[in-house]
């Protein structure tokens, strides 16, 4: 069976900057393929080059077999039914003026011409699956804390029904306790739904918790790609390697214990 | 934007009550003046306010009540006229540059700055000479002149807002541009545009009168408001009355536009910061200094302003520093920890308080001294680095001179011993190339080389203490380690002791010999560093630490706690975790908890402390 | 920095050709014309012809401009046909008064206003709010009232200063500062208040950031956090706010030139627009404009000495 998801050979350029430069992904039904990288590698651009919000300079993305690197705005604004966003900044995300009602179905009755009543159960339906009681929907996002509005932002992105959602960076700016909620809702989705999530972080904890494969991004390229285990565990690109050397371990003896193999792979 | 929360204050009310008796009584001038404006009364020629005349007649002897009463009609439509036109080109300009942008963009903001540089009251009299005395035609270029400036402010805001999320998300979803357009920008940046809208009116009053003044305009014997100034101005030596009652209206007038409009804004931005207030006595604990200890924190109690309510943030804290040692403070955000940290400096935020407790540095009491006598601690005694580094230099000022600042404070010295230091210490943080770095602008630096420089001033002053607030929050993993490195290495050549602030695990079990837990404003655990991930004996501890993903099985639920932090007003009573956790009883709810010390320099605040399973999948969740 | 110059010199040209060009076009779309004010009612057909003639009135409106246009370059700005005096002389006559208003104000005003606004920001309390108030009403008074009121109290009543007129500075430097006091004064206010208003809001932002926190704590005297740090952050806005103020008070000299009976460039506005005298107007609202540009640039300077980021553009 095809790949729901393609990239080949991706290239995206901002002026005289490649963002993107050459990046070959591929992702399948009900799969988490997490994409790592630091500030500057290229990862949201990505994310935001498969969802038709930057150019595409060069290369191919093809969704469920079909290529929509340069798809008509037409054609794009259809796809929202199947490829969805949830971003970092749970805050920015909402718009502050609209009740989450509003937020929710507006896409069910622009776009789909749903009726009232048929978009409100809808809307329920989607709260209900993140968690949320139906009475959220008469609710402005002030009212909620950030974790609660990262749920909202999840279940505005499953009313139109996906088969994938591109996750940029969801849980970075939540604390530790709601960020375990919020990937456990995560998984807990997929494994109802099947939905197959590209999943951008910079945090390598949280991206080998959920992702079945990872690929490392630096400076637009992907240096390493491959099961989540063989790379976080035997990498084998030498950035890969730094990364994980960097990434502190909450664990005091092991974190001495790295720190001085680190030092020996790091002579500064 | 609550437009509503606007009209909480007594002068705005103020403000729209005058407005609206002046438009009814210029609206109803017809019916409500006692006199015809133009009719003279010759035997009360300046006859200042009389029972007849409640303000006075002119040197006519035409009643002033009722020609301001009729002056305003022109005045004020002559206003509506500017605000409309502004209103009409400032928007669609304005949104067609944001939304838009390119080509189309270039050309409006090569107009507005064209316009913008135009003299407006030369150009008014330029159109008024063209047109004759056409007031509409003037009020219209008038307000053709200032619509540039609503452009700008627009086109700002949309530019902002259609760089939001939701936008995005929106674009995401399939909804068309128009939609978009009209359902999220627009409601978004009507806030600004009212604003803008209101202070123009007051600024078109001002040379709407300014006009009539100079006899531009609608011509005598129609009065103007602006007209009557000037009519004032020729018997000031015989009644200079006649000045007060145009001049108040006027005024008035644009006083009000000008309070509408900033009650408006204000409504719209941040709240007014809360009044400096006196520091009141701390309620001074008896507790003497810890021997040996650095620092000793003793029942450190802190208040915030919260809606205007003074609400405890930080409740009966104790913390001890050893010299040399490096300390963990950990914790969600909203926990307090770096309150405590500011507390520490005496640097609360505006309206902030120690109101109990004592904060020995060196066996002096630091709680409840003024600012002032602080200062010649700061820097010397203890110092701070945090978050954002970028943002915590001066923008303007070189690299070099801010660290000189500090430099020359703290040890004095001509500029080249001064400059000298300042490459040192430079070079201490392992910046490549001080001598160039000195000469380099924030923006220059990344957040890696901004926090060097950071860590850098705060060593000028030789500190004891360095608190370290997030110091890696916003940095890169390779940068963190590097960061984290120099600290170690620090840490290891001058003795200071680290207070270190953070919110993650891996941080503080790389870099801290011993840490204290926070939750909700308490100390909820302390314990070396070792005993406190291998046997956390509070739940929050052991629940926090089983969120860490790094401490899972990949890919399986995470034993996730229940809920969120709660806010500080609404804290319960007794152990303020009780009501997400899993062993809570009633005794917990019942009364404050004090700290337990089960073990040699373990503290818990937890009751059921003894059946506290390890951080490690504890089945909390 | 050389790029934002470019730009900059790039919209002043364009300026002074868009502001002489369109004050030429709506001069010409003017009911009557200059050929009719000089013969006033009484004159014949043909004599009124010939005058147009005389006066270039009968070539078409490019052309004219062509004309004054190219002489203008070399510096002659012609000759008022009303009263026969050299547009540039006339200009020069009355160009000191309102050099000596614009700018005595713009530097009273940001004196007074700066130092108003850091004081209310640095104290609060009290003083802060009364600076609040003191702007609203500052905002509110139209400088031509005031100037009236200022002319009734010290003038008329206590005879402090003159009431009326402009002593050149060579003819007695004392004379000249005492016949300036009182329309500054009715002009600066407005300024004031928009200075301290914007000074104030400036410093309190800066005042707030994270690197005066940073610069507190690590051990920085609180003077030099007001005046090397906040003030100079602060600054950047202000320096836009005086410049438009500038721009502004050139039309504000028109109102206090006409309370105060100066012979300066605003009266000579006024008059030679309601005498439909070209050539004169033509000239104004070229030295307006020339100022303008000035000005700006001044201002583009400024940021660029107080912003280092647009340095490097």
């Amino acid at each position: 069976m095809r790949p729901l998801l393609e990239v080949e050979d991706l290239r995206v350029r901002f002026d005289q900057l490649i963002a993107v430069d050459g990046v070959s992904l591929h992702l399948d039904r009900g799969e988490t393929l997490g994409l790592v990288g630091e500030s500057g590698s290229g990862k949201s651009t990505l994310g935001n080059a498969i969802l038709g919000l930057v150019p595409v300079a060069e290369g191919r993305i093809r969704f469920q077999g079909e290529e929509i690197t340069h798809a008509p705005p037409k054609r794009r604004r259809a796809l929202g039914g199947h490829l969805q966003i949830v971003f970092q900044d749970p805050y920015g995300s909402l718009n502050p003026s609209r009740t989450i009602g509003y937020t929710i179905s507006s896409p069910l009755r622009v776009r789909h011409r749903l009726d009232k009543r048929e978009a409100t159960e809808r809307v329920t339906a989607a709260l209900a699956r993140v968690g949320l009681a139906a009475d959220a929907m008469h609710r402005y996002p002030a009212e909620f804390s950030g974790g609660q509005r990262q749920r909202i932002a999840i279940a505005r992105a499953l009313v139109l029904e996906p088969e994938l959602v591109i996750c940029d960076e969801p849980t970075s700016a939540l604390d530790l306790s709601v960020q375990a909620q919020i990937l456990n809702l995560l998984l807990d989705l997929q494994e109802q739904l099947g939905l197959s999530y590209l999943f951008i972080s910079h945090d390598i904890d949280v991206v080998r918790h959920v992702s079945h494969r990872v690929a490392v991004l630096r400076r637009g390229r992907v240096v390493e790609q491959g099961a989540t285990r063989q790379v976080t565990e035997q990498p084998e690109h030498e950035y890969t390697q730094t990364l994980l050397a960097a990434v502190p371990v909450p664990d005091p003896h092991e974190q001495a214990a790295r720190r001085g193999r680190r030092h020996e792979l790091l002579p500064s | 934007m609550r437009p509503l929360r606007a009209f909480r204050r007594p002068l705005s009310v103020a403000a729209v009550a005058y407005l609206g008796i002046v438009l009814v009584a210029v609206i109803f001038a017809p019916l409500l003046a006692p006199y015809d404006a133009t009719d003279g009364d010759l035997d009360h020629v300046l006859s200042g306010p009389s029972a007849l005349h409640p303000l006075g007649t002119d040197n006519l002897g035409r009643d002033v009540l009722s020609r301001l009463m009729y002056g305003g009609r022109v005045s004020l439509s002559g206003v509506a006229e500017a605000v409309l036109t502004v209103l009409v080109l400032g928007v669609l300009s304005g949104l067609l540059a944001g939304f838009l942008g390119g080509w189309v963009d270039r050309v409006i903001m090569w107009l507005v700055d064209v316009v913008l540089a135009v003299p407006v009251i030369v150009t008014l009299l330029v159109v008024l000479a063209v047109v004759g005395s056409n007031e509409t035609a003037a009020m219209i270029a008038l307000g053709v002149l200032g619509s540039p400036l609503l452009t700008r402010v627009v086109r700002g805001s949309t530019l902002a807002v259609r760089q939001e999320l939701f936008i995005t998300a929106a674009r995401v979803s399939g909804l068309p541009n128009r939609s978009i357009a009209l359902q999220h920008i627009l409601p978004r940046i009507a806030g600004p545009i009212i604003v803008q809208a209101s202070i123009f009116a007051g600024a078109a009053l001002l040379t709407e009168t300014s006009l009539g003044y100079l006899g531009l305009g609608t011509q005598p014997p129609t009065p103007t408001w602006g007209g009557m100034v000037a009519d004032a101005s020729t018997v000031i030596d015989q009644q200079p009355w006649l000045l007060v009652p145009a001049g108040v209206v006027i005024g008035l007038s644009i006083l009000s536009f000008g309070l509408i409009g900033d009650a408006l804004r204000d409504a719209g931005a941040r709240q007014a910061p809360p009044r400096r207030r006196k520091v009141v006595a701390v309620a001074s604990s008896e507790a003497k200094p810890e021997p040996g200890a650095l620092l000793s924190v003793h029942d450190l109690t802190v208040t915030l302003p919260r809606s205007e309510v003074d609400t405890v943030v930080v409740e009966g804290l104790d913390l001890r520093i050893e010299p040399g040692e490096v300390v963990g403070l950990v914790g969600e955000s909203g926990c307090g920890k770096s309150i405590t940290g500011r507390a520490l400096l005496g640097l609360l935020p505006e309206g902030g308080q120690v109101t109990r407790g004592a904060i020995h540095f060196e066996g002096r009491n630091l709680a409840g001294r003024r600012r002032s006598e602080l200062r010649g601690l700061r820097g010397s005694g203890i110092a701070l680095i945090s978050q954002e580094p970028l943002s915590c230099l001066d923008p303007v000022c070189t690299v070099g001179r801010q660290v000189d600042e500090l430099v020359r404070r703290h040890e004095g010295g001509n500029r080249k011993q001064v400059r000298a230091r300042t490459i040192e210490l430079l070079g201490d943080v392992n910046l490549p190339d001080p001598e160039r770095t000195v000469r380099r602008y924030p923006h220059e630096l990344s957040g890696g080389m901004a926090q060097r420089v950071l860590i850098a001033m705060a060593l000028a002053g030789r500190p004891k203490l360095l608190i370290a607030d997030e110091p890696t929050t916003a940095l890169d993993v390779t940068v963190q380690a590097e960061i984290l490195e120099l600290l170690r290495k620090l840490r290891a050549e001058t003795g200071m002791a680290v207070l270190l602030i953070s919110h993650d695990w891996g941080v503080v079990a790389d870099l801290c010999q011993r840490a204290y837990v926070m939750y909700a404003g308490h100390v909820v655990e302390s314990a070396s560093v070792d005993e406190l991930f291998d046997g956390p004996l509070h739940p929050y501890t052991a629940g926090l630490l089983g969120c860490a993903p790094r401490r899972a099985r990949p890919g399986r639920r995470l034993p996730a706690i229940p809920g969120t932090v709660p806010d500080p007003r609404t804290w319960p009573a007794g152990c303020h975790f009780a009501p997400r956790c899993p062993m809570a009883t009633e005794a917990c709810a019942a009364a404050a908890i004090p700290l337990f010390e089960p073990a040699t320099g373990h503290e818990t605040r937890c009751i059921h402390h003894t059946q506290v399973k390890g951080g490690e999948n504890a089945a909390v969740a | 920095m050389s790029r934002l110059v470019l730009r900059r010199l790039a919209i002043s040209v364009s300026l002074v050709f868009a502001v002489s060009l369109l004050t030429f076009l709506l001069q010409s779309l003017t009911p009557g014309d200059t050929a009719r004010t000089i013969l006033g009612t009484n004159y014949t057909p043909e004599g009124y012809a010939q005058l147009r003639q005389q006066l270039h009135l009968d070539q078409p409106v490019l052309t004219r401009y062509w004309d004054w246009l190219s002489h203008a370059i070399r510096g002659d700005l012609g000759t008022s046909p009303i009263s026969g005096l050299g547009v540039g002389t006339e200009i020069a006559n009355r160009l000191g008064v309102t050099l000596a208003l614009v700018l005595g104000t713009t530097v009273v005003a940001t004196l007074i206003g700066v130092a108003l606004g850091v004081l209310s920001a640095v104290r609060g309390g009290v003083l802060g709010r009364a600076v609040d108030v003191l702007s609203m009403v500052g905002f509110a008074l139209p400088s031509f009232w005031l100037a009236l009121v200022l002319v009734l109290l010290f003038a008329v009543t206590l005879r402090v200063f003159p009431a009326t007129g402009y002593v050149p500075f060579l003819h007695s430097p004392a004379g000249w500062a005492q016949s300036l006091v009182l329309p500054i004064a009715a002009l600066a206010v407005h300024g004031i208040a928009h200075l301290a208003k914007q000074t104030r809001d400036g410093m309190l932002d800066v005042l707030s950031r994270d690197f005066v926190h940073t610069l507190r704590a690590n051990g920085a005297s609180e003077s030099s956090i007001i005046f090397r740090h906040a003030l100079r952050n602060a600054a950047i806005p202000v320096v836009t706010v005086v410049g438009l103020m500038l721009v502004s008070l050139l039309g504000g000299t028109v109102l206090v030139e006409a309370v105060f009976a100066m012979a300066g460039l605003g009266g000579l506005a006024v008059q030679s627009t309601t005498q439909h005298d070209l050539p004169m107007i033509q000239g104004v609202a070229l030295t307006f404009t020339l100022i303008v540009v000035v000005v700006n640039f001044a201002v583009d300077l400024a940021y660029g000495w107080l912003n280092p980021k647009v340095r490097a553009r």
